[in-house]
């Protein structure tokens, strides 16, 4: 499991998109297929 | 040398009445709220200790791992313990708790975790409040990890015993803590013989000797590094709005679950059910054939907000 502790100052997009970002880039490094990209939108979306 | 941790003018009493007012105001409640010196554990620990004895009947609902360590206290105390337990994943219901007084008419207290940042759940409350009410139990509850991040709103709910500490969605200090005690809590502790006294863990202690005393003289010296931290974080609170704060948790934790699904590769959230899932932290489910524990420390490096755990191995992140 992994757990994403996005409270207090880490309450924010900018914590949310470096989460993104870290998370994809291991994952990839893992062999994984993971659509950044698609992810990045979502994440805009919501904070809108 | 000088530092600006150290060399503190000593905290008086009016400050930290003062510090205590300002902090129950995270907490929208007339009741007494006592600010403890030490993390949530003193005071929920209180409040077991206070609360139960041979003869009790508690409700102990386990969502999360803090849950097992209040049914332990519970049994210390010689409490009846009745655990009502679900799948980590998921909340628990009204009607579960409504089931459990069925088959347990002498249940007279109810302990309850509100979000459980270890796990990403989060459960409702108001709801379960209700049927708590109905049977007339103590409610004890557990708000470490929703204040700030969801509403909490203790009178309205029914809530007897709630305790609050700073470390989370407030972004304070963790060494020291909260608890509002309504005025039925304080009776049912003062009318219990096991309650401990001229103890740190006393929650009557400081009833009767600063909240009856007028809030002049302080049990002991404070910690009072954290209590100028906890002040300076409710002030940053009241700047932001407390309403503006729960909506960017609320915001992250929806953007935390659509970011694992749009990434693709099997990664989902934890918690299915987005109405059960905790602002305060949102849990993944790694994709199969992968170790939680490497990606995650791949990740790290880059991003330290995440953490991996692996519930079969019986080791639980703390808050």
């Amino acid at each position: 499991m992994i757990r994403v502790n996005h409270y207090g100052p880490d309450a924010t997009r900018g914590v949310v998109h470096a989460c993104l970002a870290a998370l994809g880039a291991a994952m990839g490094e893992a062999g994984l297929t993971v659509d950044l990209e698609a992810a990045r939108r979502a994440v805009t979306q919501a904070w809108r | 040398m000088t530092h600006p941790f150290l060399d503190l003018a000593p905290l008086s009493a009016q400050h930290f009445a003062a510090i205590e007012a300002r902090a129950a105001g995270m907490l929208a409640t007339e009741q007494d709220v006592v600010i403890m010196q030490g993390e949530a554990l003193l005071p929920l620990e209180g409040c077991i200790r206070g609360a139960a004895r041979p003869g009790t009947t508690a409700l102990n609902v386990i969502t999360g791992p803090y849950g097992q360590t209040f049914g332990n206290w519970l049994r210390d105390c010689g409490a009846t313990v009745v655990d009502l337990a679900v799948p980590f994943h998921t909340a628990v219901t009204a009607e579960q708790v409504r089931q459990a007084f069925a088959e347990h008419p002498g249940i007279d207290f109810v302990s309850l975790v509100h979000a459980e940042a270890a796990t990403g759940n989060t459960n409702p409350v108001a709801e379960i409040g209700e049927v708590v009410r109905e049977h007339g139990a103590l409610f004890m509850l557990d708000a470490v990890a929703s204040v700030g991040a969801e509403p909490l709103l203790p009178d309205a709910w029914g809530v007897d015993l709630c305790v609050i500490g700073a470390q989370k969605a407030m972004g304070g200090p963790a060494g020291v803590s909260a608890v509002s005690v309504s005025e039925r809590a304080w009776q049912h502790i003062a009318a219990n013989p096991q309650a401990p006294r001229r103890s740190y863990l006393s929650l009557l202690d400081w009833k009767e000797r600063w909240i009856d005393g007028g809030r002049k003289a302080l049990l002991h010296a404070p910690a009072q590094l954290e209590m100028l931290a906890l002040e300076a974080c409710v002030e940053r609170i009241e700047t932001e709005g407390l309403d503006a704060l729960m909506a960017r948790h609320a915001t992250a934790a929806a953007a935390t679950r659509a970011l694992a699904l749009a990434l693709g590769a099997g990664l989902e959230p934890y918690v299915y059910e987005a109405r059960d899932a905790a602002p305060v932290a949102t849990t993944l489910r790694a994709p199969s054939g992968t170790d939680a524990s490497e990606l995650v420390a791949k990740a790290l490096a880059a991003d330290p907000v995440l953490s991996a755990w692996s519930p079969g191995a019986g080791r639980w992140p703390r808050r």
